[in-house]
């Protein structure tokens, strides 16, 4: 499956089974090539900070995490510097965590501005429980299409749906499934409407 | 698609900005007069966040996976090596 944005360059292969469409790079390949060529030079900032492995690694997470989005919503291609940038998107993370801001790293060019909460905390779990009671095949199809933005051709592919317009047709049912369990829940709530 | 459909569309339309700045208006203006269009706006924002949530989780456990794999299996031992020479 290849990302959404047609400057990603590279395709995400999170079902064991599902095709490698082109020579372009897969999202474990990516992954992996991240860790080998990005993580050295963010552990030897983190080394300098005083800060252990562990938090070396959690923090490449989240910045693999940011990277990704920012990838696949065309904010930011592939980079050749890629090593430059994610350390970039650490520095920062690391500024942030241990609020030195007085000397806030600056995020590098193209990153959109973090919230002032933590981009990538933990999601409210409870959240997810209306995506689990939609059903295994339109949560790989809401994730395909909303979080790694693939296009409605290669949804269509992938999930084996006659056309671009079915697929569509099939994403708006599940996004209904997911909003009407939404509101189920919240009408309890109804402050929560008004 | 059916009407139901329709206005899913409608309102991702306009939660995921693809409306002009004047159907933009128009929409907020529908939102504050109607009710259940309010409710399935809020429904539907609260939809698109579980499914940021479940996309988030699901690369942050292949990331996870991977890095356990990079820092335990031998194919990797000179990336180990460097690291472990870094914190020590």
């Amino acid at each position: 499956m290849i990302f959404g944005h047609p400057d990603a360059h590279i395709v995400m292969n999170t079902d064991i089974n599902s095709t490698i469409e082109t020579t372009t790079e897969t999202r474990e390949e990516l992954i992996t090539r991240l860790y080998e060529t990005c993580f050295p030079p963010v552990a030897r900032f983190i080394r300098k900070k005083g800060g252990t492995l562990e938090e070396a690694k959690d923090l490449f997470q989240d910045g693999i995490v940011i990277y990704y989005e920012q990838v696949v919503k065309g904010q930011t291609t592939i980079q050749s510097d890629e090593s430059q940038y994610l350390l970039g998107i650490v520095r920062h993370l690391w500024s942030r965590r241990f609020n030195e801001i007085k000397n806030l790293e600056p995020l590098p060019p193209g990153v959109i501005a973090l919230g002032n909460e933590k981009q990538v905390d933990p999601c409210i779990k409870a959240l997810s429980k209306f995506l689990l009671q939609s059903g295994q095949k339109c949560m790989a199809l809401l994730q395909a299409f909303y979080y790694d933005k693939i296009s409605m051709d290669q949804m269509a592919k992938k999930f084996g749906f006659a056309s671009a317009r079915s697929a569509t047709v099939q994403k708006f049912k599940c996004l209904e499934k997911i909003r009407d369990n939404v509101k189920k829940s919240l009408m309890s709530y109804e402050d929560f409407f008004e | 698609m059916r009407i139901s459909l329709n206005k899913i569309k409608s309102i991702e339309d306009h939660l995921l900005k693809k409306n002009s700045s004047e159907e933009a208006v128009l929409f907020e203006a529908k939102i504050i007069l109607d009710t259940d269009l309010r409710r399935d706006v809020i429904a539907q924002k609260l939809a698109y966040d579980a499914i940021h949530c479940y996309g988030q989780d699901q690369l942050r456990e292949e990331i996870i996976q991977i890095e356990k794999i990079i820092f335990h299996s031998p194919r990797y031992t000179v990336f180990q090596k460097l690291i472990q020479s870094i914190f020590n």
